[in-house]
């Protein structure tokens, strides 16, 4: 018996030799929350990631504008890509725009950001730089998830309004700080954006535009949210102040097509970008797939100018692609129509594609995306003149000859307010086709889309996205859309 | 040679033992009394002396005795122990009698003790290695499929050598591992599955069954509770091969045979399905004539618009399946020699197996080498090592052998494919490579078979795993072990997209590598305590202690822009698009004890407790605490049963205790900034786990009751057992609202209850005159429910199948209503009950079954005469109702570019008033009005997957001693082994048995297959 003690002690002494040192364990790919944002280099490599989730293909990867596309009326989808596009094109139900989560995880990045950087060791300028950079960044999901998930502002059903989104704006980190919020009005979610972007004015860099965050960009998204909030004076402010500030250029008639080839749109104010190969979403998610079978600019370059028999196999899906009525609207010496051509043989059918994205970076399937350029703000320019209380006509129809002459048009001459919004809606449409604006005007306007797969009236289920089925159920404050 | 050595040792043995006066020799022959033949390795030992000796090959046996009074004993593993008197006899042979309830006798408990299956406390159940022996499968696991009760065995896929999902008493963690803790020779093996790239693999396949000598799995608490924190679901110990003393035995093993495809899916020829297009169109564009809507169908599939009925009669119809699935090989090549003496004893082996899959390009082929070598340096200390080489190398098909969506892939597009596309161009070159300039029509563009045949998809593991045990014995009554485990796994994965290949033609070929090394060590001592007191009270006492460390690294790489396809390594490639790289490590280190008692072996009880660490666990609670209790009352020693003729075994057990489960992310308790995306060049940073310091262990709390039983001298016997087991304080990762940034938290909360009962038989029905006729039954049922999850949810947010009251794996969807007879168009059942078109996610139900398994078992009848043994095992799986989602993909009759199932083309909906429930065609799958894609749910899907499988057939030939003899050899054998040969099922997918491991249900799985092999054993 005695023994038994002795060795057991042996035992339990080798072992307990302090136990914890035993079972320590420091991960190497990860870092302390508690400290990771306490260097220089915590910070800036934690607002890297706030910019690197524009590229997600739910938000500005592809769905943003290829989704929207397919929503709207001027795209139509071949079935040419394994099913996918074609319910959204027909306007299934459930089948959406979408991307919470990550609209989310970015939200709470910039929030986790903005709460350590006073206490950091930046400058005061570097500090009021990176504050501008993440209110702007805020705001743009803020903005983008609203109109996503909610109505816009001033064209609420009150029937079928479930509210905006939920607005969350302190930093979460720590299981104690876990919320089931619920959603705020999509009144105070504008207001919210509104304050972001006031600052965001104030504070962001002047330089860095256009893949880093600028005044400019913030003055152009501002512009942006003031129009989808019919606020037109201030949408004429700020617009105006963008196109001061100094980043992308309008650019003209005979450099057009060359500005949609080249890696950065010298239009862009903020575009989101896609540098290295790794970045690339690959066939079967990546934007120019969606639009166009064509493999490269050179490629397009080659099929625009001669068409061999037979035609290269295509790579992409090209399942996305210009209704006929759409294709109609664009007449022969716009400029514009240069971004439309046939494309290659995919599934026995040969169409004609819109080619803004074609692999620009120099990698298949990549490709830098433009969410605001000099164009739209004329045109949101020209809208919120149109429209004020006393429309400014003369100013709203500069604006859009603007466009109309640099597309290789005659200025228009209309005089009355509804003919210039005309003519303004059609140069707005054929302008930033592609780039998923068509159905959020559409839906800001509070307008039915009408397509050959049949109407969407406003205010349909459809109009807005379905919140995730496992939110609500996670999160019983939160409240579902109408009808779904 | 070597039996001179031998003999000059034990001549040298006998030359020391104190020679007696009155010294004489007996000799003698000792044969079985089942076929007479000679049996060597017999221990005869002197009754009351250290005299012994082992019989000859032959069977004859040399012993030197003294006095006229001495008894031989005569003892051999299952055969009965026999003592003869030998007076003044000088020749004395002896036939042994068999005795297979000796054979069961011992179970293997952990940390190297055994104890008499009559004296276990807790519910184990064992298999001897000889039942598993020579059959066509790579891992032990697939081998227990069947055999025993309370275990259940799912292949995951027929990958030779794929993955196993193996549940001991059913599933009570909800999102960390299920999955046992395997122990081989005292080394707690990395059972993670790493296998990378589109194989599937498995981490026992490094060891070759046939090295196997017994397997017991541990599977209540109170067995269990030793290995603590890791044993919640339950504990397979696997005891190899040793070299016993005795004779060298060298035997040479070979087999070969074939494996053979599943019958191929029934779909629609050429024919059928334009018109099926035709159809579907013609529904989604009711106002279009018939002309334009067949001129738009057969332009749309790259046919011209005006197609003549003559030519359209006179397409061709190719066999995709065909192509793929193949009639392929299977091979094994083993040596081994074993032998030894009174000190020294050795066993080795090497081995090589390769087995095809039935579709091509997969399979897998191992190269394995076992040295196990243990040595008495003296009385006291014992060393026992043990070292197994392995080097596996697999390959896969595109897409994932574990279930893929890939049009590529094979396993998943074969039957999809528009039936008009040919295969290959008429010089046998693939058809439809994107340098022809011609492309397959329909969605799947590509040619699966070009992409099996071209692509390299490669899994290699070299692994080591090897122990060296140090038992110290430092009196009678106590004994010292110290042991060292080490499983060192390299696991590498390539894949190699072909630029000839549409998938990577424009970036002109594809390499992806990764290496994965697994570095698993385990260190543990124990102390052990025997003594009987006044010969009734036996007490044991076990304490040891143990450390585990596992450190798993890797990097990968991606890189593309091949010159020629000919040139596919690393360097060739124009441009690097990506590296990867991992760090993660996991310590554990625990204390525990078995203190054991019994009076007369008639009442035994053993308490077991275990404190056991883990680094996984949040600061606050790094430490859990096991313990367990068990008791057995052995009727049948009761003097009222001890002369009983017809009980020969009777005994209640029953234990409770607490085991742990750990199965989570190593640094899931910690509160983390990973990294994210990258952005201008730079990487980032992002919050990537909330963590949770308060994380602690999974708790299983066992409940048991068994009974042993046994009749007729061991003719009829088996066991029964009932069990609860509770899984608490779960280490559930549950969604928690995106709105916070996360989607997930990992929390110990949630109940999970899985009641069973287990029943086991083994019954003799006949033996006599060398013939034997044996039948083993199982039987085992499961009853799941989760009890609770949190702050009130009664649904798991994120999977909808997890819900209070219900159990695991329930089925949630939208109940179909059928097809309107008037119109056509699927129905469905709402919330209300209403009849509606449209399928809302909010309408969502459980539908009355699930997923898991509730009942399950096998039934093996054996029987000998001679050298002659027939074996069938019949195994079998009630109660799971799952989604065919490979028939989903199959059912859409045209209204998507995919082939489908002649069967719904057969039935569906043509005419007003037609009862059926295959609604009408429509193009995209969608009816116009409404919108709703109403035939994409998969609630019509749902089938039975229960199956009785004959799932082996073995017959064997020991060729009689007469016979071997005269060719010089020890033995020969000649078996023929069948796997799969016979399903009963009502399911119509490929095979009833898989598991879910994509998400994806049984699309894209490689599918069971049939196998036959004839092979045979030389012993020399």
């Amino acid at each position: 018996m005695n023994k038994i003690i002795k060795y057991t002690t042996l035992i339990l002494a080798v072992i307990s030799f302090s136990c914890k040192d035993l079972l320590e364990v420091t991960p190497r790919q990860s870092l302390d929350t508690a400290t990771a944002l306490s260097t220089q280099d915590g910070i800036n490599a934690a607002v890297t990631s706030v910019y690197s989730n524009l590229k997600n293909g739910a938000l500005f990867g592809r769905d943003l504008l290829a989704i929207a596309e397919c929503l709207g009326d001027d795209a139509r989808v071949i079935n040419r890509a394994g099913g996918r596009f074609v319910n959204e094109a027909q306007n299934v139900i459930n089948n959406h725009l979408g991307g919470w989560g990550r609209y989310y995880i970015a939200i709470n990045e910039a929030n986790l950001i903005l709460k350590a950087l006073p206490n950091s060791n930046f400058t005061q300028v570097q500090k009021d730089g990176i504050e501008g950079e993440m209110k702007f960044l805020r705001a743009l999901l803020y903005f983008n998830l609203s109109r996503v998930y909610a109505y816009e502002p001033k064209v609420i059903i009150p029937l079928t309004d479930k509210g905006g989104v939920p607005l969350l704006l302190d930093g979460i980190d720590d299981p104690a700080q876990i919320s089931y919020p619920a959603r705020a009005s999509v009144e105070d979610v504008y207001k919210q954006i509104y304050k972001d972007l006031t600052d965001a004015v104030a504070k962001a860099p002047l330089a860095g535009g256009p893949n880093k965050v600028t005044k400019a960009a913030a003055n152009a998204l501002f512009a942006r949210v003031a129009l989808y909030n019919q606020d037109y004076e201030n949408a004429i402010k700020y617009s105006t102040d963008a196109l001061a500030g100094g980043v992308g250029r309008f650019v003209g008639n005979n450099e057009y097509v060359a500005a949609w080839r080249s890696n950065s749109n010298p239009e862009s104010i903020f575009e989101v970008l896609f540098q290295t190969r790794q970045e690339s979403l690959g066939v079967n998610d990546a934007l120019q797939s969606a639009y166009t079978s064509i493999a490269s600019v050179s490629q397009a370059s080659a099929l625009a100018a001669s068409r061999p028999t037979p035609l290269p196999v295509a790579n992409g899906w090209g399942a996305v692609v210009p209704t006929t009525a759409f294709l109609a609207l664009n007449v022969a010496t716009d400029v514009r129509r240069g971004l439309y051509q046939d494309g290659l043989n995919r599934s026995n059918i040969v169409v004609a594609e819109n080619t803004k994205f074609l692999g620009k970076s120099g990698v298949v399937y990549m490709d830098n995306v433009p969410v605001i350029r000099v164009s739209e703000l004329y045109l949101i320019r020209s809208e919120a003149y149109a429209n004020l209380a006393t429309p400014n006509l003369v100013g709203a129809l500069a604006d859009v000859n603007q466009i109309r002459v640099r597309a290789g048009l005659a200025p228009s001459t209309a005089s009355t307010k509804a003919a210039i919004i005309t003519e303004m809606e059609l140069q707005r449409r054929l302008e930033l086709a592609f780039e998923g604006h068509r159905w959020f005007d559409l839906k800001r306007w509070g307008r039915n889309v009408v397509k050959t797969t049949g109407t969407v009236v406003y205010g349909d289920t459809r109009t807005v996205a379905s919140l995730p089925n496992a939110e609500i159920i996670a999160n019983k404050n939160l409240v579902q859309n109408s009808g779904y | 040679m070597i039996r001179k050595l031998l003999m000059g040792c034990l001549l040298m043995l006998c030359l020391i033992i104190k020679v007696n006066a009155q010294e004489r020799t007996v000799t003698g022959k000792i044969t079985s009394s089942e076929d007479g033949a000679p049996l060597p390795g017999v221990s005869v030992g002197l009754k009351g002396s250290t005299r012994g000796t082992v019989s000859n090959s032959d069977g004859t046996y040399k012993i030197s005795v003294s006095g006229e009074n001495a008894t031989l004993i005569f003892s051999f593993v299952g055969f009965s122990r026999t003592s003869v008197p030998i007076g003044t006899k000088s020749s004395v042979d002896v036939t042994l009698k068999s005795d297979i309830a000796d054979l069961e006798e011992v179970v293997v408990t952990g940390y190297g003790a055994t104890v008499k299956k009559k004296e276990a406390t807790g519910a184990t159940s064992n298999l001897k290695g000889d039942v598993i022996e020579n059959l066509p499968l790579q891992s032990f696991d697939r081998a227990l499929q069947g055999r025993l009760s309370g275990v259940q065995v799912q292949s995951s896929n027929g990958v030779p050598g794929g993955a196993v999902s193996v549940r001991i008493r059913g599933t009570g963690s909800i999102t960390a591992g299920n999955e046992p803790l395997y122990i081989v020779d005292g080394v707690q093996l990395n059972s993670r599955n790493d296998g990378g790239g589109t194989v599937s693999t498995n981490p026992l396949s490094f060891l070759n069954p046939d090295d196997i000598e017994s397997i017991d799995v541990l599977k209540d608490a109170a067995s269990a509770a030793i290995y603590g924190s890791q044993a919640a679901n339950g504990v397979v110990l696997i005891t190899t091969k040793k070299g016993k003393a005795g004779r060298t035995k060298v035997t040479l093993n070979y087999f070969r045979g074939v494996v053979e495809p599943v019958p191929s899916l029934k779909v629609m020829n050429s024919q059928t399905f334009i018109n099926a297009r035709i159809a579907a169109l013609q529904t989604t564009n009711p106002t279009l004539p018939l002309a334009t809507i067949r001129g738009n169908a057969l332009a749309g599939l790259g046919f011209s618009r005006d197609l003549s009925d003559a030519d359209f009669a006179a397409l061709p119809t190719y066999d995709w399946q065909g192509e793929v699935y193949k009639t392929g090989m299977a091979s094994n090549y083993e040596a081994s020699i074993q032998g030894g003496n009174d000190k020294t004893s050795f066993y080795t082996s090497f081995s090589y197996n390769q087995q095809d899959a039935s579709l091509i390009n997969i399979d897998f082929k191992r190269l394995a080498g076992r040295v196990s070598v243990d040595h008495k340096i003296s009385n006291k200390v014992k060393i026992e090592t043990g070292l197994n080489l392995s080097n596996i190398s697999q390959r896969g098909p595109y897409g994932d052998a574990r279930g893929s969506l890939a049009f590529s892939a094979p396993q998943y597009s074969a039957p999809l494919i528009l039936p008009f596309n040919r295969i290959y161009n008429d010089d046998g070159s693939y058809y439809g490579l994107p340098a022809s300039g011609i492309t397959m029509a329909g969605d799947i563009s590509g040619n699966v078979v070009a992409a099996s045949d071209l692509i390299k998809s490669d899994n290699s593991v070299n692994q080591v795993v090897g122990n060296l045990g140090l038992t110290y014995t430092i009196n009678k009554n106590l004994i010292f072990k110290a042991l060292g485990g080490l499983d060192y796994r390299l696991l590498f994965t390539s894949f190699f997209g072909d630029p000839r290949l549409s998938d990577y033609n424009a970036i002109r070929g594809t390499l992806t590598e990764g290496n994965n090394n697994n570095l698993n060590y385990t260190a543990n001592t124990t102390l052990n305590y025997f003594k009987t007191i006044a010969k009734s009270h036996s007490v044991k006492i076990l304490v040891g202690a143990e450390y585990r460390s596992e450190v798993n690294t890797g990097t990968s790489f991606n890189a593309a822009g091949f010159p020629t396809p000919e040139l596919n390594t690393a360097n060739a490639a124009a441009e690097p698009s990506s590296v990867g790289g991992f760090w993660t490590a996991v310590k554990t280190a625990g204390v525990f004890t078995n203190i054991g008692y019994d009076y007369n072996k008639k009442y035994l009880i053993n308490l077991v407790a275990r404190y056991d660490g883990s680094s996984r666990f949040g600061a606050n609670n790094q430490f859990g605490f096991f313990p367990s209790v068990s008791a057995k009352w052995n009727i049948v020693e009761e003097n009222f049963l001890k002369n009983s003729l017809i009980v020969s075994d009777l005994g209640l057990r029953f234990s409770y205790g607490s085991t742990g489960n750990s199965q989570i992310g190593n640094f899931d308790s910690r509160r983390l900034y990973g990294l994210g995306g990258v952005y201008q060049g730079f990487s980032a940073i992002t919050p990537s786990q909330l963590g949770n310091p308060n994380l602690r262990w999974e708790r299983n709390v066992t409940l048991n009751l068994g009974l042993d039983y046994g009749f007729f001298g061991g003719k009829v016997k088996g066991s029964v057992e009932v069990f609860e087991r509770n899984s608490k304080d779960l280490l559930l990762t549950r969604s928690i609202p995106q709105t916070n940034g996360f989607s997930s938290i990992t929390e110990n909360i949630g109940e999970v209850v899985n009641r069973g009962f287990e029943f086991g038989i083994s019954t003799t029905n006949f033996d006599k005159g060398g013939f034997r006729w044996v039948t083993d039954f199982n039987f085992s049922a499961l009853d799941n429910k989760v009890k609770e999850l949190y702050e009130g949810q009664d649904v798991l947010p994120g999977n909808l199948s997890v819900r209070v009251g219900f159990p695991l794996g329930t089925n949630v969807t939208v109940p179909f209503a059928g097809v309107n007879p008037a119109n056509g168009r699927p129905m469905w059942y709402d919330l209300n009950d209403n009849i509606t078109y449209i399928n809302r996610t909010s309408d969502q139900r459980p539908i009355g079954n699930n997923s898991l398994t509730k009942q399950f078992g096998g039934l093996t009848n054996t029987i000998s005469y001679k050298g002659l043994e027939l074996t069938a095992l019949f195994q079998y799986d009630f109660g799971r109702v799952l989604a065919n989602l490979q028939e989903f993909r199959l059912a859409d009759n045209a209204g998507a570019l995919r082939n489908g199932l002649q069967y719904y083309w057969d039935n569906r909906w043509t005419t007003p008033g037609q009862i059926t429930d295959v609604p009408r065609p429509a193009d995209v799958r969608t009816e116009i009005s409404g919108r709703v894609s109403s035939y994409q749910s998969v609630a019509r899907f749902y089938q039975d997957a229960s199956y009785i499988r004959l799932k082996q057939v073995g017959l064997s030939y020991s060729l009689p001693n007469k016979v071997i003899s005269r060719m010089g050899f020890q033995s020969v054998k000649l078996y023929t082994q069948a796997i799969n040969l016979l399903t009963w099922t009502k399911w119509t997918g490929f095979d009833p048995e898989f598991t879910d491991q994509s998400g994806n249900g049984n699309q894209g799985i490689v599918p069971q297959s049939r196998s036959f092999i004839f092979g045979v054993q030389i012993g020399l």
